[in-house]
């Protein structure tokens, strides 16, 4: 049209932007932490290398965020050269001064009086592309924001949240497509992994994570489950730009604790999938818990790395499950190389050699209720795990003798309504938000930050905290790891001892994952805890 | 309220009836500002039946963003000229310097992406012939200079005790006043009047051109 090319004249202005090409290779910028798992390895480690441990205990707050919601602040935040952009539940936008907290510009997302999160309005976070940033929300959209103004671009409904939808995926971007999927796994969703053109939100492919008749694996859904079978998608995945593949985790099938309701192995819940990029199309699966009765959705970061196993370097996936084993994956077949237990769980006696657990039939949710470890929230969770490369070790944060009494009973999908099929009573709450206390019985576990041998599965060191947690970590190329905890800490350990370097009270609970990223040439570090987001960085001896 | 006291003199929807004209038009030709529209409503039109209310600011300012709603959205059907030679005035005035459309363009005045849903088309002509007639205070801009000389210029987009933020053609960024030997806020509009830079056709070809900038067509 001759209105196109005449605007097609106008001189662009030389603005940097995040190209496709910039994400590809965020490790050549570690200045910038440009995905929501700060690369497509996902492995949560900086190759930032100001603070060390000699220097940490330099290391002082710069600037606090203050948030006005009340509900749970889990987002990790982006930052692309020197401005910093996050999410604050339920779904308003923040651009603000890397260095100093000061704010750019906000963006607030109006959603319903009713909608259907089944734990909480929360956000993890934003995608960028070019100059446009996406959300997800909790009332099934994708938004597109301009990144200089926070001007909305556009908004697509991606699926009708009165049918107990809701989103709160950090959206992936691969090539010119925003992947995404949603949430709802408690009440009674169909869910699916879907990939959208990043410049106009039209629908490019579909994954159905629950398979419709017709679709492999929906003979796996005795009982037409399939219809309310869940597999939600909440926490984003990873991509290996060589075999054109991503790789997402999967929720738990529906309903969470009446596995009898849906007999077979109900793929591809508490599994994870590897598509082709482009196409959506399966490449291969892995289910780690088959016929999932505990709610263990497989919503965990895919791990990208190379170590030795079966006797040679593999290109893998380390997986650290809600179920409470290790895995250790080919990443170009799914072939199982090994795994094992990485906390107390007694639901399996161990994995046979495809990796497939080896049931305890008793270890189920019962009408008059079973004790079961790991409990409801799963020896760990969603918060990130991380890998470095300086220590050869995998790091995460571990639910240790933590347990649940399982109940199951009969009922009805009923739309919008609550659909689990049972209940728990575990002797820690979920969260723990209103007030950073800690009243527990020792035997109701506790929380560690715990580091792995990725060729053995072997614990190699514990740091123990008394009470459990929801903090994500980050390593460092100085040997250091970051995290907060339920208790309200942020603190850094040594990260080939755990011996713990540097500690601060923030007072409020944190649900997210340390970052770090610099700005002419200073490093910083933030974390969220409370409401609040901080951000520290070294300051000169008084 | 607006139907209770204005209605029986301008239509029980604004487009004009018994004993006042239609507000539904996009131009008021008693003033397009705000403010002018304020002054209008709180205080009437002398000399003419438009009476004045003594409701509180607060309610006034409410029937002043209805009044914007009358005409909001109906740009597109009101524009009399013509869209395809406005889109060539468009680039012929080089407004695509300052403005982004449809994902190219500078970025020191706002997207018009949408403006043609956003506004009426009285603003349209306002903001073409007069801009520095009603310039909000987040157009305005930082014109400084730092300690080390280097010149500082953009939308200042927030300001605090200590520090300006601002955006200019590479980005968002924050500037400690400390560091700068010189500062001044710059109230009138960046962007020149062009009325009597084209003839009223082209000024109408113009408006309708941007009066059709609309996000997904029509809306
Ligand atoms: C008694 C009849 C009457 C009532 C009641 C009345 N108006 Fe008017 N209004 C008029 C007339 C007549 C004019 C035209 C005055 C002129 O410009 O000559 C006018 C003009 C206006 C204008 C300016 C239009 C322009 O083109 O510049 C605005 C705005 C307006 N009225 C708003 C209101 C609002 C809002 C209310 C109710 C709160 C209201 N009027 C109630 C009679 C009325
Ligand atoms: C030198 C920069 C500059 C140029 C050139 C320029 N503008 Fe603007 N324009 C601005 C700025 C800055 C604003 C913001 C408000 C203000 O200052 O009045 C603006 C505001 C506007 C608005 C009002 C938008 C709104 O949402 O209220 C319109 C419409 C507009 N310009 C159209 C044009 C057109 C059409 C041209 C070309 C004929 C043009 N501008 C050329 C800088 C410019």
């Amino acid at each position: 049209m001759r209105l196109a090319m005449a605007l097609a004249l106008f001189v662009q202005v030389a603005v940097a932007q995040v190209t496709y090409e910039r994400l590809l290779h965020a490790n050549k910028e570690p200045h910038n932490w440009l995905t929501y798992h700060g690369s497509y390895a996902s492995q949560h480690h900086t190759a930032l290398n100001e603070i060390t441990r000699e220097n940490v205990g330099r290391l002082k707050l710069n600037w606090v965020w203050q948030g006005r919601s009340l509900e749970k602040f889990e987002p990790t935040s982006l930052v692309v050269d020197g401005v910093m952009y996050f999410t604050e539940p339920p779904n308003n936008v923040y651009a603000v001064d890397a260095r100093t907290g000061r704010v750019f510009w906000s963006y607030r997302h109006v959603l319903p009086d009713v909608t259907y999160a089944c734990c909480g309005k929360v956000n993890r976070g934003l995608a960028i592309l070019d100059h446009t940033l996406y959300m997800t929300t909790i009332d099934a959209k994708l938004v597109a924001l301009d990144a200089r103004t926070g001007k909305r671009k556009w908004e697509k409904v991606i699926v009708d949240y009165k049918q107990g939808y809701s989103m709160t995926v950090a959206p992936l971007i691969v090539k010119d497509k925003v992947i995404i999927g949603p949430a709802g796994g408690e009440l009674g969703i169909r869910g699916f992994l879907a990939a959208y053109d990043a410049k106009t939100g039209e629908q490019v492919w579909r994954f159905n994570t629950v398979p419709q008749p017709g679709e492999p694996g929906n003979e796996t859904w005795g009982l037409e489950s399939w219809k309310y079978g869940g597999g939600s998608v909440w926490l984003t995945g990873s991509y290996d730009p060589d075999l054109n593949l991503v790789f997402w985790g999967i929720g738990n099938p529906g309903p969470d604790w009446n596995a009898a309701a849906r007999p077979g192995d109900n793929l591809y819940t508490s599994s994870v999938i590897a598509l082709d990029a482009d196409t959506g199309k399966r490449k291969w699966h892995f289910q780690f818990t088959p016929n999932d009765a505990w709610d263990w959705d497989a919503v965990q970061t895919p791990v990208l790395t190379e170590v030795d196993a079966r006797g040679e370097k593999r290109k893998v996936i380390l997986w650290a499950n809600r179920n409470g084993f290790f895995y250790v994956l080919d990443r170009a077949t799914g072939q199982f190389l090994h795994g094992k237990a990485f906390a107390k769980q007694t639901w399996a006696k161990g994995l046979d050699d495809n990796g497939k657990p080896i049931r305890n039939p008793d270890q189920v949710p019962s009408a008059q209720g079973t004790v079961i470890w790991p409990g409801v929230q799963g020896a760990t969770n969603w918060y990130a795990p991380s890998y470095s490369p300086v220590t050869g070790l995998f790091y995460l944060t571990a639910w240790e003798d933590y347990w649940s009494t399982y109940y199951t009973y009969p009922q009805q999908y009923e739309q919008g309504k609550w659909y689990a099929g049972g209940s728990v009573k575990a002797p820690v709450p979920a969260t723990n938000r209103d007030e950073v206390n800690n009243k527990r019985a020792k035997s109701a576990g506790y929380g560690a930050v715990r580091a792995l041998d990725p060729k053995t599965g072997n614990k190699v060191w514990d740091f123990v905290m008394s009470d459990v947690s929801d903090s994500g970590l980050l390593t460092t190329a100085t040997n250091m790891l970051f995290s907060g905890n339920r208790e309200g800490h942020f603190f850094a350990l040594d990260a080939a001892t755990g011996k713990l370097l540097w500690r601060r009270y923030l007072g409020g609970q944190v649900l997210s994952s340390p970052i770090s990223y610099a700005v002419d040439g200073k490093q910083y570090v933030t974390i969220t805890s409370g409401a609040a987001m901080f951000t520290f960085s070294l300051h000169d001896p008084e | 309220m607006f139907r209770a006291q204005c209605g029986a003199c301008h239509g029980p929807g604004g487009a004009g009836g018994a004993a006042g004209p239609d507000l539904t038009t996009g131009t008021m030709k008693r003033g397009n500002s705000d403010e002018s529209l304020f002054q209008i409503v709180s205080k009437g039109i002398p000399g003419t039946p438009m009476p004045g209310y003594g409701a509180s600011a607060k309610e006034i300012w409410q029937v002043v963003a209805y009044l914007r709603t009358l005409s909001i959205g109906k740009a597109a059907e009101q524009a009399k000229g013509n869209v395809e030679r406005g889109a060539a005035l468009y680039t012929q005035h080089k407004c695509g310097g300052c403005h982004e459309l449809r994902g190219a363009g500078g970025w020191l005045g706002p997207s018009l992406d949408n403006v043609g849903a956003e506004r009426s088309i009285g603003h349209l002509y306002a903001a073409l012939r007069e801009p520095n007639s009603d310039v909000a205070p987040q157009s305005w801009r930082l014109r400084g200079k730092t300690k080390a000389g280097a010149a500082v210029m953009g939308v200042r987009i927030n300001e605090d005790t200590f520090s300006y933020q601002y955006r200019d053609a590479r980005g968002l960024h924050s500037v400690a006043k400390s560091a700068l030997s010189e500062a001044a806020l710059v109230t009138e509009s960046a962007m020149p009047s062009y009325a009597g830079k084209m003839t009223e056709a082209e000024m109408d070809d113009l408006v309708a051109f941007l009066a059709n900038c609309r996000v997904g067509g029509g809306r």
